[in-house]
């Protein structure tokens, strides 16, 4: 009676599980998800050829795309050996050492929180319009954003990714506009002539090239997501890397083609201009003038949707680095906590509603604009600071390959590691260079210093405090970098002791 | 005389007069999971070493579902892991283990009805048998004493499940210290098996899995 798998009846252990493990369209579908590449087109080009006043922004993420795709090599390849594979920290931890994985930790968290406050500002754009049409009423952006932030709080208690087919036709839905609005406007060029001027990469090497870049990194934010699923993949070794790459390959193309259309449906002179003048809306006008009010109105419920689906995923990231650094007793044992009805990372979202709330309403009261000031200001301290995680993590790859002998051959272990460093570090030293210009500020500005100068502070200060977890409280030490693997609710740790007391010599189990 | 683990787990998780999981089906799923692979362990049917199972050579386990438990990993030997066994019992361990308990006669089904389908939830036949359960740990452990080893188990699988509130209320922070102390003291298997229980909770919520 307790038998369920009696001959010829349910499959065996090997099947279940198998059939419990995602695929490459699944794991694909989710790091594209959480792109979210609408967003990034209708929102994030159109801001960025108004602020930056660079007209190379296509040439940039195919430049930006190049590098990730080269980082995603050894990326991969040591997601395997990583306990908390999904978290640049524990790569970091494990490649730099666990002082190192501490202050990335705490750049993580503050990093995803500003990214996620900035898109608070783009949901009150992108909303109000389409308020505006359905219902005739103007509301304030700031009201719009509450209304979002409520959902989003409500979810992120709720473990609800959304309900995944419905997020799943929304993003297919997204895609598709993007590429029927790009078809629209290159049929329909500015001056009969379809200009490939803002392809030219050229463009790479004017001054202000930074900016380009830092744009580009906001668009790909997502991208890391893939190889939290190396453990549950179809097949190990190759579900992940390939759904990297498609991903990776899928917005490149979204969102060259996207930015490369608009450039050529307003003529690139003129996009910038335009581009102040319209903001976010310069897509929908363009749209509505080359293909009717229709397709407008559903490019626009798509951008709203699709924003909130960034919200949604921005905020579930910096929740589960909260939960992951909980679980380690790198944070409060607070963030490691779940809710008590089902698995959702439950102080970590709480601290991040707390911080959206008080961004929100601190933004209404200075009255800023939510595009120009909260959306693009917001997002690319973010993309600075995951930028600088993504460098780190490139040097982590490099000397983790470096101190650890694996089977895998040359390119990935050494040779794609060292190219993708030294690019991530120009493509670094680019933006802080041009960090004015990302900001749209002048050259003399502090804020231009204000946020970088932060992050070093907060690296510098996480460095100090896993010192001192080295000194103070060695079993604390020894977890960081684990995440749910630390075990320190139970404090029984993963293993033997000796096993426990070098991450390094995490064994993956045996499906590796 | 104190039930098996994974009945004594079931009793204590799962909320009495709804007969929910006071910590989510998921969860809860994974927790019934360990306690079924911990019941093999104090059996002394399987051994875990380096994070997988090693089935020994001892006589059968005295109860129905432990045996059916041990000749499904027998005839599973390509698959060790105790993650993935975590992953795959805690799909089934929970109707299982109710089996158990309704054929003890601990558990009755009542039939309810929700907006306009009628549902079976299954509720404890004593509430004391399922009080009783939590009662004892809190009390053991908030004076200090030693608990048997399975009652060790059955606290460290509820540390791990994140069910301290619920079960040992408002002395959970008092008895957090003595429980850590009992649980270091477990056999290398038992200390394993938790430990294997909490992080594949935790990995759930990273890997945005319920």
């Amino acid at each position: 009676m307790f038998n369920a798998n009696a001959p010829g009846g349910a499959p065996d252990v090997t099947s279940a599980l198998a059939a419990d493990r995602l695929g490459v369209p699944a794991v694909t579908y989710f790091a594209i998800s959480m792109c979210a590449p609408f967003t990034v087109v209708a929102g994030a080009v159109t801001t960025g050829y108004a602020i930056t006043g660079q007209i190379g922004i296509p040439i940039g993420f195919l430049a930006m795309g190049v590098v990730l795709a080269v980082f995603c090599v050894g990326y991969v390849t040591m997601a395997p050996y990583v306990p908390n594979a999904g978290a640049f920290n524990a790569y970091i931890a494990k490649g730099l050492g666990r002082p190192a994985g501490v202050a990335a930790g705490w750049l993580a968290l503050v990093s995803y929180n500003a990214m996620q406050v900035g898109v608070y500002g783009a949901f009150g754009d992108a909303a109000q319009p389409l308020i505006k049409s359905w219902f005739g009423v103007e509301i304030a952006w700031w009201v719009i954003s509450l209304g979002a932030w409520a959902l989003v709080a409500f979810l992120g208690t709720q473990h609800i990714d959304l309900n995944g087919k419905i997020l799943a036709v929304l993003m297919a839905a997204e895609c598709l506009v993007i590429l029927v609005y790009a078809v629209s406007f290159l049929l329909q060029p500015a001056g009969g002539v379809v200009s490939f001027e803002t392809l030219d990469p050229a463009h790479l090497f004017e001054p202000g090239a930074g900016a380009l870049f830092s744009l580009a990194i906001l668009g790909f934010v997502g991208f890391e997501t893939a190889v939290v699923f190396s453990e549950e993949a179809k097949v190990s070794g190759r579900t992940v890397p390939v759904a990297t790459y498609i991903s990776l390959g899928v917005t490149t193309l979204l969102y060259v083609l996207g930015s490369w259309a608009i450039s050529v449906a307003t003529g690139p002179g003129r996009v910038a201009e335009m581009a102040r003048a319209n903001g976010s809306e310069l897509v929908f006008h363009l749209a509505q003038d080359q293909l009717g009010v229709a397709m407008m109105g559903i490019g626009r419920f798509l951008y709203a949707t699709s924003v909130l689906a960034g919200l949604i995923a921005f905020h579930n990231a910096a929740a589960r680095y909260a939960f992951a650094m909980g679980r380690e007793r790198v944070l409060p044992a607070f963030f490691g906590q779940t809710s008590s009805r089902n698995s959702s990372p439950r102080g970590g979202s709480i601290l991040q509603s707390a911080l959206g709330l008080v961004a929100i309403i601190a933004f209404a009261i200075a009255g800023l604009h939510p595009l120009r000031d909260v959306f693009f200001i917001w997002t690319s301290a973010g993309s600075l600071g995951i930028l600088l995680l993504i460098v780190l993590t490139a040097f982590a790859i490099v000397s983790f390959f470096a101190k650890t002998l694996t089977p895998e051959s040359a390119w990935k272990r050494t040779i794609a590691p060292v190219l993708a460093a030294a690019s991530t570090l120009v493509a670094f030293v680019l933006v802080l260079a041009n960090f004015d210009k990302t900001l749209d500020v002048p050259a003399n500005s502090p804020l231009r210093w204000v946020i970088p100068g932060g992050y070093l502070v907060l690296l510098l200060l996480g460095l100090v405090w896993g010192f001192r977890l080295r000194s103070r409280k060695p079993r604390v030490y020894a977890s960081i970098g684990l995440g749910a693997k630390s075990v320190t609710r139970t404090g029984l740790g993963l293993g033997r002791p000796e096993d426990q007391a070098d991450t390094a010599k995490f064994a993956p189990i045996n499906r590796y | 005389m104190p039930l098996l683990l994974a009945d004594d787990y079931y009793l204590i998780a799962h909320d009495d007069v709804s007969g929910t999981a006071r910590c989510g089906e998921g969860r809860a799923g994974l927790g019934l999971a360990g306690a079924l692979l911990g019941e093999l362990v104090l059996f002394g049917s399987i051994d875990i070493e380096r994070r997988n199972i090693v089935i020994l050579d001892a006589p059968s386990p005295g109860d129905a579902l432990a045996r059916a438990l041990l000749e499904e990993l027998l005839r599973n030997s390509d698959v060790t892991s105790v993650p993935d066994w975590l992953q795959y019992l805690s799909q089934k361990a929970q109707s299982q283990v109710v089996q158990r308990l309704l054929h003890a006669g601990h558990l009755r089904p009542t039939e309810v009805r929700r907006l306009l389908q009628t549902r079976t939830i299954y509720v404890p036949t004593d509430m004391n048998v399922a009080a009783w359960v939590a009662a004892r740990l809190a009390n053991a452990l908030s004076k200090n004493e030693q608990l048997p080893v399975p009652d060790v188990v059955l606290s460290g699988l509820v540390v791990a499940t994140e069910l301290e509130l619920e079960v040992f209320q408002h002395v959970a922070s008092e008895v957090a210290r003595p429980l850590r102390r009992q649980l270091t003291g477990l056999p290398p298997a038992l200390r394993a098996l938790l430990s294997e229980t909490e992080a594949a909770v935790g990995d759930a919520v990273l890997r945005h899995r319920r």
